[in-house]
């Protein structure tokens, strides 16, 4: 996928902002985690940049790249466009209110996370997590680079041969 | 295999549920040359369903028709619609149950003379004793493969996840660790064959080195000719004639389209929840409160098991992943001792997850996220887990009724599972989780947390066995008090929970339950 130089400026300019790493973003540190973005993502930048926000602040790993968190969250925005939209704008009130910035602009993430507390019980919030906390850890291309899960093993035979008891417990 | 029975053919046991109770039951029966019909709710599935996945799998064979999770729990908050954790399928829930095969232990039968009353339980002693039911232990070993003494089958070797748990146990003090008894081959045994440690016990067993009624009992009854499972046949009601004897079961075929299959006698091995379900909707004029209800005790006295989960992060990766997924026991604590402060005993069992189901287990509540969830994910390949499974009280009022308005696809009340603690569970779950704890530190766990209840695949209790009408559901061998040709052969008879997987104790309550009901055809009783 090549996006257009348009979108590109956008999305790199969205993420900026919502990242909470604006600060070592401009002292000149790489994306890292942030890779490119799928193009639905681009052609929606407001709602994508608000969702990859709460996503990330929902189940935070770093070394996780941006798409892994967008691709399970995307049919969001046809399902439940108007949820979503209403929630992320209810989450950037919040956030003018308490701290004078949107919700993707509070630098820190201990304050974000303070105000996702408080909607943490609303339906848009568990709509968010609840579809991501299967669509990202039920992502076989995660599971044993990031988590050192193996997945199926039946057509390797088990790990009957491959160290099912192989531990040597050495720190005691 | 292709054996057919006629709808009005009243020469059948009409079997109602295919797993450990039922399929046990159908098997049995056959072998004594007498013909059943099992009706099954759900689909059959052949050894090339089962994937190594676990929301496939979870999606694929699970019962997920509606009910409601209720009483004050987390339960009722975290899985409104999912109380319980069973399969609906030709096998039933031994397609998923992990193989554990510890018997009762004898004081268990009869805990209420143990201990007396206990306010707020409704204790009653089990109308059988342990050595009534040794024999038929013997036989369910055999009859399952559970490595040990019945088989001559050795038990697993351990796997990491156990060694982790063993060396903090070891270290507090307990002896009593052994990975076994389970109906988990570890060779070649009943033309089944051996455990590959492949993990995903849960999902079924792809190499079909544990046990399940779907490919054991169920075909090999088949086999005889005088058996016919009907998939996709949930029973609706069950009648019975002006003298209040059964003749039949009226149930919904994969279509839609309703039959009455007639029968010689019935017997209810549909789980804990859908077997008084079925009692209470087949109530009539001369049966208003429900079928075999006089007592009032149907659906009564659910038990979940009291349990927990504790896991640990260790210093080095363990893979819990690898191997049988309750791969080790600890039985010390399985013991009556009241100085502990409750009733009751429990047994810690070593436990794993894979990450999708870790991810949504740890903590399902709307507060459930955040670092505290993505440090302990992050280390998934050093986590360690243990399952506390403890004697759950019986307690009237926790039970199954039918909503007042709700109704499922079938035009059947919805089934409202109500469950809360009583304060002795609450005790011994705080002992488990303390005690779990402690063999983590001594293993030298870097972080240890607790994760809660998910939804329940230890379901019994709901039929109660009693020695006396007025207290329970059925007699000793399963036979319902108030109607003659009426049986409950599922965990739905247990009058209580015990500190062990029921599977074991199901199996051998239906060979038993077998014995009966061929000699009492023999005495032309039935």
């Amino acid at each position: 996928m090549i996006p257009s130089p348009k979108a590109t400026t956008l999305s790199r300019r969205r993420f900026l902002t919502l990242s909470g790493q604006g600060a070592l973003l401009a002292g000149g540190l790489a994306l890292g985690a942030g890779s490119l973005w799928p193009s639905w993502a681009l052609a929606d930048p407001d709602l994508a940049a608000g969702l990859l926000r709460l996503g990330r602040d929902i189940y935070p790993h770093e070394a996780i790249a941006d798409r892994f968190y967008l691709e399970p969250l995307r049919p969001l925005l046809d399902s439940d466009r108007t949820l979503i939209a209403d929630g992320l704008a209810d989450l950037d009130r919040r956030a003018e209110a308490a701290h004078g910035m949107r919700y993707g602009e509070i630098p820190r993430e201990a304050d974000r996370v303070a105000l996702l507390r408080e909607i943490e019980d609303g339906d848009f919030f568990q709509r968010v997590r609840n579809t991501l906390v299967v669509g990202l850890y039920d992502n076989p291309e995660l599971w044993e680079p990031h988590f050192g899960y193996e997945g199926a093993s039946w057509q390797q035979g088990g790990y009957l041969h491959r160290g099912f008891n192989d531990l040597v417990i050495d720190w005691l | 295999m292709t054996t057919r029975f006629d709808h009005d053919d009243d020469g059948v046991v009409v079997i109602i549920g295919s797993g450990a109770g039922g399929g046990t039951l159908a098997h049995a029966l056959a072998r004594k040359g007498i013909k059943s019909v099992v009706l099954e709710a759900g689909k059959r599935y052949q050894m090339n369903d089962i994937e190594n996945d676990e929301w496939e799998m979870f999606k694929k064979i699970s019962w997920l028709d509606e009910r409601i999770t209720a009483g004050p729990r987390q339960l009722t908050e975290t899985f409104p619609n999912l109380p319980a954790w069973i399969v609906k399928g030709v096998g039933g829930s031994t397609i998923h149950w992990a193989g554990v095969s510890l018997r009762f232990q004898p004081h268990e039968f009869r805990l209420h003379s143990e201990v007396g009353d206990i306010p707020g339980a409704n204790l009653l002693d089990w109308p059988i004793s342990y050595e009534e039911l040794e024999p038929y232990y013997v036989r369910a070993e055999r009859h399952m493969g559970v490595t040990g003494e019945s088989t001559g089958m050795p038990y697993h070797q351990w796997n990491n996840n156990f060694k982790v748990l063993a060396a903090g146990a070891e270290r507090v003090g307990y002896t009593q660790l052994r990975a076994g008894p389970m109906a988990i081959n570890t060779q070649e045994y009943d033309d089944r064959g051996r455990c590959m440690h492949a993990g995903f016990c849960m999902q079924g067993c792809r190499f079909g080195a544990k046990w399940s009624t779907m490919y054991t009992d169920i075909p090999r009854a088949e086999a005889t000719g005088l058996c016919e499972v009907r998939p996709r046949a949930m029973a609706l009601r069950i009648e019975h004639d002006a003298d209040g004897r059964a003749t039949g079961v009226v149930y919904a075929d994969g279509d839609g389209n309703r039959h009455r299959q007639r029968a010689r006698a019935v017997c209810v091995a549909g789980n804990s929840i859908e077997s008084p379900r079925l009692l209470l909707n087949s109530h009539s004029s001369l049966f208003p409160e429900g079928l075999a209800n006089s007592s009032g005790q149907v659906g009564r006295n659910y038990m979940t098991h009291a349990t927990s989960c504790i896991f640990g992060v260790m210093p080095k990766p363990v893979h819990m992943h690898r191997g049988t997924t309750f791969a080790g026991i600890i039985s010390d604590e399985a013991r009556l001792d009241r100085s502990r402060g409750f009733v009751g005993g429990y047994t810690l069992e070593v436990m794993s997850l894979g990450v999708p189901f870790f991810a949504k287990f740890m903590d399902p509540t709307h507060a459930g996220w955040g670092r505290d969830i993505t440090t302990a994910l992050d280390k998934y390949d050093h986590l360690s887990g243990v399952w506390i499974c403890g004697e759950d009280l019986p307690v009237e009022r926790n039970g199954i009724t039918l909503h007042d308005t709700r109704r499922d696809q079938h035009g059947l009340p919805v089934p409202i599972v109500y469950k809360g603690d009583h304060p002795n569970d609450e005790k011994l779950r705080r002992h488990g989780e303390q005690q779990a704890r402690r063999c983590y530190e001594a293993a030298g766990a870097e972080r240890i947390f607790h994760v809660p209840d998910f939804p329940t695949s230890h379901n019994v209790g709901t039929n109660r066995m009693s020695a006396r009408p007025a207290d329970g559901v059925v007699n000793r061998f399963g036979q319902t008090h108030d109607i003659d040709n009426l049986f409950v052969s599922d965990g739905s008879q247990f009058t209580s929970s015990g500190a062990e997987n029921p599977t074991l104790t199901i199996v051998a309550l239906a060979l038993r339950q077998a014995d009966h009901i061929a000699e009492r055809m023999q005495r032309r009783e039935l």
